[in-house]
């Protein structure tokens, strides 16, 4: 921590002054992009923010937001999308600091990412997606359903945290090992050299792996009653061979989150979405096809 | 349901003539004609002090607030019962240097409640979104009990939008609260959403306690009166789960903070002043060790001289990339 947290008092670096703004800043208003979502693959950015954010989007259909892991890219949800675009309208966006997105001026927590995944709903004209989120990308989506349910038709966790604490004996540990040496610029996990091909500035490098050093060793901070207090409904992937989560924590989710239910891969690692993808892309569209059933019911 | 009679049903009053009675202290209590020791404070400004207001759009509500002054933007956000109006001895004086930008949070005052929640985060983001709308890219924030925790949120996941920050009767976690007030007035709060009635003990506390202040705000002000069942409910929520941040994520805070340190607050034990201070990197302490809950109201001048100090110490940086 010592060694990173004198780095963040750059973060202020690029952000106007009050007094020299001239118009309203609005991270509403956007400008320069390029939509075209009839064209399948290709990549789009948005801008407004004090972020460039990258994501792509295919098919048609109820919208899916997929929330990638940390050191991970929306590519990671590559084979999701291309097995369910055909019948819903698959989001895979990279979060701040990841990939093609730059991290901007602010903090790389999971509340500032979650505003981000709103802002990205607003600009498509989403009023609500379902959302499917991997580790880091499932911190975000709790972030969502604690704080914007009204964004949110379903949640679909898989190798989710909701405290810090939740992490194995000598997890923390671990994940500070595996800061340090990506600081010093080790290739850990490809992320250094997937960083060095994709990000938009490979020179803000050890500014982002600061800032999330600072949110992996502080958050995530909900506990059980946060989960109680969650309204929509949640489909927690439970896997009992996670190498950094303790398998309660999947029971914990499930049982406090009112809404919530179960689909269980036993033999699954932390990369069960990987690994798993058939069954994992079989469960995920029985679940929103099951929500959306039983929402058209309501309507009636 | 037209607002008088949903906030007596609110109260749990059936007699004709209790009724008003009840309704002509209520508002007695919280225009400060008549002084209370409690939460709800006294306002004593001799002449009210027309600022200009405005309602704009900021994500699913319609917020208002109101502005005075020129120089650095100040956003002082109010504690869980209050409204702009708790800043009425600190808007007026500090606007002789400031910007002074007084909102009403979601669902309290003139500001609706959205689809939204009154959570932490999100309340956090609504003032984002009001910086936005005023094209501020950075401001001082100074919050008030849930004020402070919103500030505390803007901090963590906004601080390039924040130069420095002032906590008022501040808390980091919902377990700082004292237990016993925290079960008395969640089960208020659960009765009047659910409208279930109310005991005698809890029927004075709506009446004479902090919660006064708040009905009165919604009864004279509110956009919609007959959503305070729902909001109502939605405060409960929040008030019993958040905020649930602990020092770790109090040590990532990288901003200059004062931490108001008041000795006689009820509802915020000293030792959580304490922990803010020792545990945010930047944070420096104003002591007022007689002050309650409700110091901003009751050593304004005090209060406003530290602010002012700290403030002009802070002044906000102007950077080119």
């Amino acid at each position: 921590m010592t060694l990173v947290m004198p780095l963040l008092g750059l973060s202020a670096i690029g952000s106007l002054a009050y007094s020299e703004a001239t118009e309203p800043f609005s991270e509403h208003q956007i400008s320069a992009v390029e939509v075209q979502l009839s064209v399948p693959t290709e990549g789009h950015y948005m801008l407004g923010s004090d972020i460039k954010t990258y994501y792509e989007i295919r098919g048609q259909g109820e919208p899916v937001l997929f929330i990638h892991a940390g050191f991970n890219t929306s590519e990671m949800w590559l084979s999701y999308a291309e097995r369910m675009s055909s019948d819903y309208m698959v989001i895979t966006p990279d979060s701040r600091g990841h990939g093609r997105t730059t991290d901007g001026a602010g903090p790389i927590t999971y509340g500032r990412m979650a505003n981000d995944m709103v802002r990205l709903l607003d600009y498509l004209n989403i009023e609500k997606a379902h959302i499917v989120g991997h580790s880091d990308g499932g911190v975000i989506a709790l972030h969502l359903l604690v704080d914007f349910p009204d964004r949110v038709k379903s949640a679909v966790l898989i190798g989710t945290p909701y405290n810090i604490t939740n992490y194995k004996p000598g997890g923390i540990e671990t994940l500070q090992e595996i800061m340090s040496k990506l600081y010093a610029g080790e290739d850990l996990l490809g992320f250094k050299s997937s960083f060095d091909r994709l990000s938009p500035d490979p020179s803000r490098y050890k500014e982002i792996i600061s800032k999330l050093t600072t949110t992996y060793l502080s958050q995530p901070f909900f506990n059980r009653e946060t989960l109680e207090s969650i309204t929509p409904p949640v489909l927690v992937i439970k896997v009992d061979n996670d190498e950094y989560l303790a398998p309660e924590v999947f029971d914990d989710l499930a049982s406090s989150t009112p809404n919530a239910r179960i689909f269980h891969i036993p033999e699954g690692k932390h990369n069960v979405p990987r690994v798993y993808t058939d069954e994992l892309t079989k469960a995920i569209r029985e679940f929103i096809d099951s929500q959306v059933n039983t929402s058209q019911q309501y309507d009636e | 349901m037209n607002r008088k009679a949903w906030y007596l049903k609110a109260v749990g009053v059936t007699g004709p003539t209790l009724k008003v009675l009840i309704y002509l202290f209520t508002f007695l209590i919280s225009d400060g004609l008549l002084s209370s020791e409690s939460e709800s404070g006294q306002l004593n400004v001799d002449e009210p002090v027309h600022l200009a207001g405005e309602y704009i759009r900021v994500d699913d509500i319609t917020m208002y607030y109101e502005a005075s002054g020129n120089g650095e933007p100040i956003i002082m956000v109010h504690g869980i019962f209050g409204d702009h109006t708790r800043w009425a001895q600190q808007s007026v004086p500090l606007s002789a240097e400031f910007k002074v930008i007084t909102p009403d949070s979601r669902g309290r005052g003139r500001t609706s409640d959205g689809e939204g929640p009154l959570s932490y985060g999100r309340m956090a983001a609504d003032m984002i979104g009001l910086l936005d709308h005023l094209g501020i890219q950075k401001a001082h924030m100074i919050g008030h009990s849930e004020g402070g925790g919103i500030v505390l949120h803007a901090l963590v996941d906004y601080p390039d939008r924040v130069a420095s920050a002032v906590l008022i009767g501040a808390f980091y976690n919902v377990n700082n609260k004292p237990a016993a007030f925290q079960q008395r007035s969640g089960n208020i709060m659960n009765k009047l959403a659910r409208d279930l009635p109310l005991t005698e003990e809890e029927q004075k506390e709506v009446i004479e306690g902090p919660f006064a202040y708040f009905q009165k705000s919604l009864l004279s002000q509110a956009q919609d009166p007959s959503r305070f069942s729902v909001v109502m409910a939605k405060m409960h929520a929040s008030f019993t789960t958040q905020p649930t941040y602990t020092l770790d994520v109090l040590r990532t805070i990288q901003r200059p903070v004062l931490v108001v340190k008041a000795g006689n607050d009820a509802l915020v034990p000293v030792q959580v002043f304490d922990e803010l201070a020792s545990s945010i990197p930047n944070a420096e302490v104003a002591e007022f060790p007689q002050g309650s809950h409700m110091v901003m109201v009751e050593q304004a001048d005090e209060i406003n001289q530290s602010v002012k100090d700290f403030i002009r110490r802070h002044p906000i940086e102007i950077s080119r990339n």
